[in-house]
């Protein structure tokens, strides 16, 4: 972003951060930036501000969300597969992977002569940087105003107009590194994991993009921020309309994510039994951390993703509805469009009698941090089940279903959230919602004759073709 | 000013040389990452422009979709490395000099003052609060609605033609062969034998016998059941 | 017929999306939209692997554009109510357009007499390709469906390059048709020399894109950031009046031209075009040679009229349109000389393409509303002659298999009406009287003459050039009517089959009465293409003044 000369805050950093920055400027001596005049100096210095808050936001989520993650696939999968998994190192194995992590540390760092020694380092490096840059992106909390100040800017890295892309353009850059990895490694099958991954994640893009193009259409923002805001309605949490309007999305979403980060069903690039791990075979120690690190860490962002489009980021069920003689939103709402997606907290006001806006915004930013862990631990549970479960695709399957089956239906989940776009736009309160659905009833009718035509086509066509190249490939042999 | 002008002078700078690297390193696998970094500093010539969702379409199109898709194609078919002795002394001398003289022409237009109209404080603010999407959006449906629709129009037929020219080419089968009856003498009257006779089919596989493949069909559909 | 347009496009103009558009926009945009929805119909037919279906293709593509041709034809048909004059002409009190609209989707594209005649004749040079290029395609590929469909694209593309009043229109108008020819030279993938022809085609054309884009993003700068036609020569005004630099305008004007000249095949810039006329397939061969090239100059004749060659670029570029005059002499010495040489058929007529490029540059030399129409009148004129050469090429190839130029002797023998085509079109590529190829140089090379007394030198050198080209053209001739027959024409069958000889010889028909009339009678035409240039320099700079 160009930094404009009267706004104080180019980069959009939360405002608790500001104010860390003038508290900073103010007290300790040597760093007094808050004096100097020139306003581009002082961005410069919020820039750089940003930066630290990168690396914070990174490591300090990220970090500990892996290494639980970890422990728990490994004890979700014994669970399924009726063991009992890692149970030595401390209380019920909570400290296994912690010990795992000191082994990697401590390993030799093996480098087979051939390999590319710079693609070789850079491949891991490359995977897990952007990765974890997507942490700083996703909304954990939502900004908190009173009477039309930010008193709280929200658990947000960057909150960016281009957020929702900007995700996936970072991403897919991690893309870049496997194939290197792969390729590096001078290996025939680290090459043809690292080949795959780079086919599968182009391929698989395109629905994920298109399903969350679905739900930026309907919010009408590509905001995160603005998106989560979007979903908070006067029906609670069934104004989420990710997952109720447009289910579709919700499923392609889901899928393509899975296959996005390289997981069963659809981890053919690291498949043990083929391809002995695909494009990590050659790593050990702490390079071969990377990508393990980096791995679990997309898969968390993935699920939090998940959860901001569709399933309403980080506020309560009761988010916005009246229930029970209490209007579940906060009275502390002050700005359109900033959040306020809070339940407990108001109600908590309500039931004390206390004036709205004096419960201390730390409770309110922890109950919301609340909601999201919980529904990101909900989904990243889910993707480990699915891993406990479903057998793995053949690369040929993996491709023709996302290019044959799941980009013409997202197109096609496109039309007809155009069509909701029109019938049922979001809006805040009741009446409105009303009146908007029996307004526009001939688009509602319109649309239902879409998702019928349109559903029962697609299918009717798929089941078709799939018919007519069974027929050929019979008459062929 | 200060920020930006950092910014640019790490970017624009990184985009040269990484172009440069594009064109003279040995390597293949090598050139396609120099253009990596040259497509991801360009886009944050973007960001600096206040262009954000270009910089971040570029990412996505440029700088990840399009330069995996050439890797792809160097690692399937090897890294060679450039042989040097291709171009002659004296080539290179011709290269050099006409390199030097477009560069020459070159010097004029890049410090020449473009008469560029700047864009109004209100343009300014919409793009930091709301970014360029929107604008981008609404120029793309109301003035620029036609070269838009065309784009789309010409990506189908690239798409349409990069099929045709990977796949495979079927041989036609008897019941549906060429019914162009061509002179005896020189290919043949059935598609058989034109396509065992023609030069340019000569290397296709020859097409079984039509009857066969039915029955065959109908068996095979007793036995998935359709 | 207002009501007409308003009972057809009524429903879209009041939806939701009639805010973007207006009944005008679509009309006037019917044939590109007619062609639009044969693409897409067509590619759905294709979708069957089966042979059959894949051919049902060609009569759908026909059919498109037979009734693109004929919306053509009612949209030049409208009249206005107050004076029973065609929208499209000028009115004559005012000298202004009529209000119809001329302007096309935020003034993208322009509807005029010159962008309705050139695309008329884009239509009827690809039904003329479609129709001989039937026999040829389906029995060398496969999947002939989407030839047909990609033809259709390119030809969609020329057809935008026609009426482009924006770069950026232009820009993709260009893209569109280049696109479509790289794919459509590498159809035969069974044939080396085809995929070769595709690949350097895609490799030329891409550089020459880059080469061209570069010099708009300078004219854009220049212009203070516009990208439509008029705007930016308003810009330039304005500029101009702060004193434009004479280095950065001829840059911009050099990179232009360069890339203008490599679509054009104007030598130096025409290496890519014998290998690539070779190596395509010969129906490809003929929409390159004439559809591809008839856009290019509609596309480079609209924006050198209304951009380049008005008030400020104009006085400053002046001294550069010499330029136009060594690509000429250039162009017609190299190509005829080069063609005397050649082997094949395909190869020979690719040379004289490039010679016959040097004689219009003649036109760009001058730079008046006389030669740019009697360009445009040589190019209507080139879809008859160059098309009916092709034809023959293409029905010679179907019976024989063979295109080099030895294999025709004796053709009179065992085909005369083929033989007998074929010298028409070749006396009137080379200019003889009572063919039309006769009145199109006549035309242009009398403009050249008339504008200055330092132009007759340029018209002595292309008359020397007409009769080196006489030589190759006659030589087949020649061989055709007068040499011992070829063992190849030996084994030629005299049957003709009706039913599969009927597209071509109807396309063989439609060419050579094209090219006996315009010979015989070249008026109207020659009227048209006055009309329609002229109105393009009077609406560009009066409509500007209305508008604004």
């Amino acid at each position: 972003m160009t930094v404009g000369l009267n706004v104080m805050n180019p980069y959009q950093l939360p405002d608790w951060f500001i104010q860390l920055h003038v508290w900073v400027s103010e007290n300790i001596p040597g760093l007094s930036f808050i004096d100097i005049m020139d306003p581009w100096q002082q961005a410069l210095m919020l820039f750089v501000w940003g930066v630290v808050l990168f690396v914070l936001i990174s490591f300090g989520v990220a970090k500990p969300s892996v290494v639980f993650m970890v422990l728990m696939e490994r004890k979700v999968l014994a669970w399924v597969t009726q063991r009992k998994g890692p149970n030595r190192v401390g209380p019920w194995g909570l400290l296994q992977t912690i010990a795992d992590g000191v082994k990697l540390l401590f390993k030799e760092d093996v480098m087979t002569p051939g390999q590319d020694k710079l693609l070789f380092t850079l491949g891991p490096v490359i995977f897990f940087l952007p990765v974890f840059v997507l942490f700083a992106l996703v909304p954990f909390t939502g900004a908190i105003a009173q009477d039309g100040e930010i008193v709280f800017g929200g658990l947000l890295g960057i909150g960016l107009p281009v957020g929702a892309l900007l995700l996936f353009a970072l991403s897919s850059i991690s893309v870049i590194g496997m194939v290197l990895a792969g390729w590096a490694s001078n290996n025939k099958y680290s090459l043809i994991g690292g080949m795959r991954s780079a086919a599968q994640a182009i391929s698989y893009e395109i629905p994920l993009v298109l399903a969350v193009l679905a739900v930026v259409l309907y919010a009408g923002s590509m905001n995160l921020m603005d998106i989560v805001e979007a979903q908070r309605g006067p029906l609670g949490m069934f104004s989420w309309f990710g997952i109720f309007l447009m289910p579709l999305s919700f499923l392609i979403f889901l899928i393509s994510s899975i296959a996005e980060v390289n997981r069963i069903p659809f981890d053919l690039p690291e498949a043990e039994s083929e391809l002995v791990s695909g494009y990590n075979t050659e790593y050990s120690g702490m390079k071969f951390a990377m990508f393990f690190l980096a791995e679990y860490a997309a898969l968390f962002v993935m699920c939090a993703l998940t959860v901001v489009f569709f399933f309403g980021g980080f506020m309560s069920p009761l988010a916005g509805a009246t229930l029970g003689g209490i209007h579940w939103t906060s009275t502390l709402v002050g700005t359109p469009g900033l959040i306020a997606g809070l339940s407990l907290a108001s109600a908590l006001e309500n039931m004390l009698g206390v004036a709205s806006g004096s419960v201390a915004p730390w409770i309110i930013q922890l109950e919301m941090v609340s909601w999201m862990v919980l529904k990101i631990y909900f989904f990243i549970f889910f993707a480990m089940w699915i891993r406990g479960t479903l057998p793995r695709l053949k690369p040929d399957q993996l491709m023709g279903f996302s290019w044959k089956f799941l980009i013409p239906l997202s197109l096609l989940n496109i039309f007809m959230v155009s069509f909701w776009r029109m019938w049922l736009p979001p809006v805040k309160d009741l009446e409105s919602m009303v009146a908007n659905f029996t307004q526009n009833m001939p688009f509602g009718i319109v649309w239902a004759l879409v998702l019928v035509v349109g559903i029962g086509g697609f299918c009717w066509f798929m089941s078709e073709l799939q018919t007519r190249k069974l027929k050929a490939r019979f008459t062929q042999s | 000013m200060i920020v930006e002008n950092i910014l640019f002078w790490i970017f624009a700078p990184l985009a040269v040389t990484a172009a440069l690297g594009v064109v003279f390193h040995r390597s293949l696998i090598y050139s396609a990452l120099f253009l990596i970094v040259v497509f991801l500093s360009i886009a944050g010539v973007f960001v600096l422009n206040n262009a954000d969702f270009l910089a971040v379409a570029q990412t996505i199109v440029y700088g990840v979709g399009l330069t995996i898709v050439i890797l792809f194609g160097i690692m399937f078919t090897g890294d060679r490395p450039f042989d040097d002795r291709l171009a002659s002394p004296g080539k290179r001398l011709a290269y050099l000099i006409v390199g030097a003289m477009l560069l020459a022409m070159l010097i004029p237009a890049a410090v020449y003052q473009y008469n560029i109209h700047p864009a109004s404080e209100a343009l300014i603010a919409t793009y930091m609060t709301e970014g360029s999407t929107g604008l981008l959006g609404l120029a793309l449906f109301t003035q620029y609605a036609l070269p838009f629709e065309v784009a789309s129009v010409l990506l189908l037929l690239a798409m349409v033609g990069a099929i045709i020219l990977s796949k495979k080419q079927m041989v036609p089968t008897e019941k549906t062969s060429v019914k162009y009856a061509l002179p005896s003498t020189t290919l043949g009257s059935t598609a058989e034998e034109i396509y065992e006779k023609a030069p340019f089919h000569g290397h296709l596989p020859k097409e079984q016998p039509a009857s066969e493949a039915e029955t065959n069909g109908a068996e095979t559909q007793e036995m998935i059941g359709v | 017929m207002n009501d007409l347009i308003q009972s057809i496009f009524g429903w879209v103009v009041e939806s939701p999306f009639g805010q973007f558009v207006s009944a005008e926009n679509l009309l006037l945009l019917t044939p590109e939209f007619l062609l639009l929805v044969v693409i897409s119909v067509g590619l759905f037919q294709t979708m069957s692997d089966r042979l059959d279906d894949q051919k049902e293709t060609w009569k759908l593509s026909v059919l498109g554009v037979f009734l693109a041709l004929f919306s053509l034809v009612s949209i030049f048909l409208i009249v206005d109510p107050a004076d029973g004059v065609s929208y499209l002409f000028m009115d004559s009190s005012t000298l202004m357009p009529s209000t119809l609209g001329l302007p096309v989707f935020y003034d993208m594209f322009r509807a005029d007499l010159f962008s309705v005649t050139v695309r008329f004749f884009l239509l009827l040079g690809t039904l003329l390709v479609l129709l001989f290029s039937r026999r040829y395609i389906e029995t060398r590929s496969s999947v002939p469906g989407e030839f047909y469909i990609l033809m259709l694209g390119a030809t969609l593309g020329a057809m935008l390059m026609a009426g482009a009043n924006d770069l950026i229109m232009l820009f993709v108008a260009l893209e569109t048709l280049g696109i479509s020819s790289f794919i459509l030279a590498g159809y035969l993938r069974g044939e080396p020399k085809s995929t070769e022809a595709s690949l350097k085609y895609l490799v030329f054309g891409g550089t020459a894109t880059a080469v061209l884009l570069f010099g708009f993003s300078l004219l854009y700068g220049l212009s203070g950031g516009q990208t439509g036609f008029q705007e930016i020569v308003q810009g330039l005004q304005q500029a101009n009046s702060s004193g434009l630099n004479f280095a950065v305008v001829s840059l911009m004007f050099i990179m232009i031209l360069g890339g203008f000249a490599f679509k054009l095949s104007a030598a130096p810039f025409h290496m890519w075009t014998p290998d690539i006329y070779e190596g395509a397939p010969t129906p490809v061969t003929a929409f390159l040679s004439v559809v591809s090239k008839m856009g290019a100059f509609a596309m480079v004749i609209r924006f050198l009229f209304v951009v380049l060659s008005v008030a400020p670029a104009q006085e400053i570029l002046m001294p550069l349109y010499m330029i136009f005059g060594v690509l000429a002499l250039i162009s017609m010495t190299l190509g005829n000389v080069a063609a005397l040489k050649q082997t094949t058929i395909k190869r020979m007529l690719a040379y004289s393409t490039i010679a016959h490029v040097g004689y219009l540059f003649l036109g760009f030399l001058v730079m008046g509303v006389d030669s740019i129409s009697s360009i445009l009148f040589y190019l209507m004129t080139y879809v008859f002659m160059n098309l009916g050469a092709f034809a023959v090429a293409v029905q010679f190839t179907n019976e024989t298999g063979r295109d080099d130029i030895a294999a025709y002797a004796g053709l009179v023998q065992k085909k005369p009406f083929l033989a007998f085509y074929m010298t028409f079109f070749l006396l009137s590529l080379a200019g003889i009287p009572i063919t039309a190829g006769f009145f199109a140089k006549f035309f242009l090379f009398q403009t050249v003459a008339a504008a200055g007394s330092g132009y007759i030198w340029f018209v002595v050198i292309a008359l020397l050039n007409s009769t080196i080209s006489l030589y190759y053209y006659i030589n087949v001739i020649r061989l055709m009517l007068v040499a011992e027959p070829s063992d190849t024409v030996i084994a030629m069958s005299r049957r003709v089959e009706f039913a599969t000889a009927l597209p071509v010889t109807l396309a063989l028909m439609i060419c050579f009465l094209g090219t006996l009339l315009l010979g015989v009678y070249a008026d109207p035409l020659m009227a048209l293409s006055r009309d329609a240039v002229s109105q393009l320099k009077v609406t560009d700079s009066q409509m500007l003044s209305q508008s604004k």
